[in-house]
């Protein structure tokens, strides 16, 4: 499993890259302008950006050329996903050290195939806590509506009855932390599974990249309820 | 409309629950077309045809996309009249589609 950041400003390009790539098991990050995009990189190291070129404010190709002159950040895979495919956009992203380039509209099979061939060359990082593994069953606590089952940096995967719409955000109405109740906190549901039980998995990734507050969702976290909001 | 005259679009199950959010940004993009119109703002045409181009075909709305592809296409020539056929195409096609996905 890869950690994937994708940029685009077309949520609908964001929403089918998303759904393809969660399925093929990885975990996504979702940015719709590069200043988003950069503040997640800040925050979580990813194996592969996937960027479109075309977008408002700055351009994909501005922001791989900041990402590659960012001493931090630059050995950060990129591949370009774009519909413009002229010879003098293939050079540019060749130039600003693209590993390989993709074109809309997306084809889902080879976008899996051609993600996949670039891990086979380029097995993803191993993040510490990236993997949704479960938590001591101590730490787990069950409420009316919703049970969380294990804690990554990416966000928290949740049991519930309640079916959830992809793109929904919740608020976590009552997160017990040991001492300071939290300021409200954000989760966007990220994917969801119907388990043979008729519960549904559901992963949720924080809304806002306040990583003081996500480290202490992350030491102890629990609903009272799923808030829609 | 009678249901002889509807576009039928078969459309992968698995992308039943993104798919109204995406109608909805297409529908959108119209809009925004349509206020580029007077002016016209052949940039911001252009941009939006591209964009409806290379989201459509990723869900199975190919022919939106080649509509979409219309106006990036009349828009840099700055053909007006080009333009405004392809927008007309994009509203009839919206009020022509019916949604089938592939399992029902």
């Amino acid at each position: 499993m890869a950690r994937i950041l994708i940029v685009d400003d077309d949520q609908s390009v964001l929403a089918l890259e998303r759904l393809i790539l969660t399925e093929a098991g990885h975990d996504v990050l979702l940015a719709h302008e590069v200043r988003k995009a950069m503040d997640l990189l800040s925050v979580y190291p990813v194996d592969l950006m996937i960027v479109d070129i075309m977008m408002p404010d700055l351009s994909g190709f501005q922001m791989v050329n900041m990402v590659k002159n960012n001493p931090s950040l630059h050995e950060t895979p990129v591949a370009f996903l774009t519909s413009k495919n002229n010879a003098k956009d293939v050079v540019r992203a060749a130039e600003l050290g693209a590993d390989f380039y993709i074109m809309k509209p997306i084809d889902r099979e080879d976008f899996v195939k051609r993600v996949a061939a670039f891990f086979a060359k380029k097995p993803p990082r191993k993040y510490p806590g990236a993997s949704f593994a479960s938590p001591p069953a101590a730490e787990l606590r069950v409420f009316q509506s919703a049970q969380i089952t294990s804690v990554s940096d990416l966000g928290i995967e949740i049991l519930t009855e309640v079916e959830l719409e992809l793109d929904q955000v919740l608020e976590l109405s009552a997160a017990v932390l040991h001492e300071i109740p939290l300021k409200q906190t954000l989760l966007r549901v990220l994917s969801t599974k119907r388990d043979r039980d008729g519960f549904w998995r559901v992963r949720l990734t924080f809304v806002e990249l306040d990583l003081e507050t996500i480290r202490k969702v992350q030491r102890w976290i629990a609903y009272k309820q799923v808030r829609p909001r | 409309m009678t249901d002889e005259k509807k576009l039928v679009i078969h459309i992968d199950p698995s992308l039943k629950k993104i798919v109204p959010k995406f109608l909805e940004v297409q529908r959108s993009n119209l809009d925004l077309m349509k206020a580029a119109l007077p002016g016209p703002d052949y940039t911001e045409l252009k941009r939006l045809g591209h964009k409806m181009r290379g989201s459509c075909g990723g869900y199975g709305f190919h022919a939106l996309g080649g509509f979409g592809h219309s106006v990036e296409l009349a828009a840099e020539a700055e053909d007006l009249a080009a333009v405004k056929e392809a927008i007309r195409q994009i509203e009839e096609h919206f009020s022509s589609m019916q949604l089938v996905y592939e399992n029902e």
